[in-house]
């Protein structure tokens, strides 16, 4: 059965690059949604094997979102997607609980790496 | 208060290096050669340079965002919708041409294209001059470009005549695409280019 | 090509002030800012101000060096200018207004709509008429003022043209 994943980004268009990605490897993008209240509630209500995160969204962050799902279940995979030299924001969320990063612009086969070794593949 | 020399000498520095920055950033986004140039780098007239802008008969879709830390500023991207189209084509890997109408994605990619650009922007600040720059999130607006320019200045200094100004321009190989770039240092702008000159 | 490009346009800047005569026409575009419009029919004259706060801060030098830029001062200023220029008294004039939208969500403050609250005060002050005016919305528009009738065509942005 393919992992299923949630992508959550406030720019539609990466979304779409993100999902397009994904699904041609054979993942299951369930849901997506554009910031951080909203990956939670997806998270709480469909526990996906993974979310992409991006850091800067309206409403909520992605940071403050990384420790509302970890306290939903301290095992969530959470692989961050961020704008180049956000470096700081980046160590943030990686504190807060997040397994690793993207940096966008970012190529298929550095997505595919990231998802693959966060699920243990 | 600066001299005008100074003024201008660290305004280009600053402009050249960001642009390096968001060249090769935008490069990748898209998949394409691009190249950033700096069109100018000056202290404008708010009535000068806004009566130029409102010549134009274009309508465009700009990103608007607040870098905001120990200094602020605010950064506009915009690109005529016709050219929004063929970057959102661009960054989704179809082919050029394949976005007939102006849609969520063509709106999604200036947002996505201003937002990355403005964060290199201020990773430039952090690794070249230390001074910590947070991006907002990129609100988008597709307007005229004498309005999209005109609420760029409102917001960002109402109170000043006259106004600092980093106006770039991007083409995009074998696309003719003409984007724009304008990154304003606001009230604090001379302490920010006293310490930008103080480190050159 | 509209007839008119071939002919004088003049555009306004933003806290910019321009006067003219028939045949010529005045343009300028428009966001949160205010076009006030003054047009008097008997001589063909009139003239357009781009305002983009509502009152001048309390440093007033800043308003002398540009007084277009506040409603306070501009009404005044255009006011002033078409009346000696072309030797008119105020009352022949009549007045229309533009813009005053609000087009950043971000922007917490409704500055249009305190732009043209002010223009409206200060065109009260002078007893000049408002005969037409479109503000407010969320999306920008052009104004074009054609001296030979005092028309004003307005387009908002992906709106239909408006002849007021």
């Amino acid at each position: 059965m393919s992992k299923k994943i949630i992508v959550v980004d406030d720019a539609p268009i990466i979304r779409s690059m993100l999902k397009d990605i994904l699904v041609q490897a054979g993942y299951e993008v369930t849901a997506e949604c554009n910031n951080g209240k909203e990956a939670v509630e997806l998270f709480r209500e469909l526990r996906p094997d993974l979310l992409t995160m991006d850091i800067v969204m309206p409403e909520k962050d992605g940071i403050e979102a990384i420790h509302d799902i970890l306290a939903i279940d301290g095992k969530a995979k959470i692989i961050m997607v961020t704008a180049v030299d956000q470096r700081v924001a980046l160590m943030k969320a990686i504190r807060a609980g997040a397994v690793d990063y993207i940096i966008k612009p970012f190529e298929s086969d550095r997505v595919l790496s990231a998802v693959r070794s966060a699920l243990g593949e | 208060m600066l001299n005008e020399p100074k003024i201008n000498r660290a305004i280009k520095l600053v402009a050249k290096i960001s642009i390096d920055k968001a060249s090769q950033v935008f490069s990748k986004l898209i998949k394409t050669g691009a190249r950033i140039e700096m069109e100018d780098a000056f202290l404008a007239d708010i009535t000068s340079i806004t009566e130029r802008v409102n010549r134009e008969n274009t309508n465009v879709v700009g990103a608007f965002v607040d870098l905001t830390g120990e200094v602020n500023f605010k950064f506009l991207f915009h690109v005529p919708i016709q050219d929004s189209m063929l970057l959102a084509d661009l960054m989704l890997r179809r082919e050029v041409g394949t976005t007939k109408e102006f849609d969520v994605y063509a709106a999604s990619a200036v947002q996505e294209i201003g937002n990355i650009l403005a964060s290199a922007i201020s990773g430039v600040f952090s690794s070249d001059f230390s001074i910590d720059l947070h991006p907002t999130p990129p609100e988008v607006v597709n307007d005229y470009v004498g309005t999209v320019f005109q609420e760029f200045l409102v917001s960002a200094a109402p109170e000043r005549n006259d106004i600092l100004i980093m106006e770039s321009c991007f083409h995009v190989i074998k696309n003719d695409i003409r984007c724009h770039m304008y990154l304003l240092p606001l009230g604090e702008s001379e302490k920010v280019l006293s310490y930008i000159i103080n480190t050159m | 090509m509209n007839s008119y490009q071939d002919i004088n346009k003049i555009t306004v800047g933003v806290a910019d002030i321009k006067i003219g005569q028939s045949p010529q026409v005045i343009e300028t575009t428009l966001g949160s800012c205010v076009a006030v419009c003054l047009y008097a029919a008997a001589r063909q004259v009139g003239g357009m101000v781009h305002i983009m706060m509502p009152y001048a801060d309390e440093n007033s030098s800043k308003a002398q060096g540009k007084k277009a830029k506040y409603a306070n001062t501009a009404v005044p200023e255009l006011v002033r200018q078409l009346t000696s220029h072309f030797g008119i008294d105020s009352h022949h004039f009549v007045a229309k207004i533009f813009g005053g939208g609000r087009i950043l969500k971000d922007f917490t403050l409704n500055i249009g709509e305190l732009n043209e609250t002010a223009a409206r005060e200060q065109l009260k002050n002078f007893g000049i008429k408002i005969v037409a005016s479109k503000t407010g919305g969320n999306k920008g528009c052009r104004v074009t003022l054609f001296l030979e009738t005092g028309m004003v065509v307005c387009q908002r942005f992906g709106g239909p043209s408006e002849e007021m």
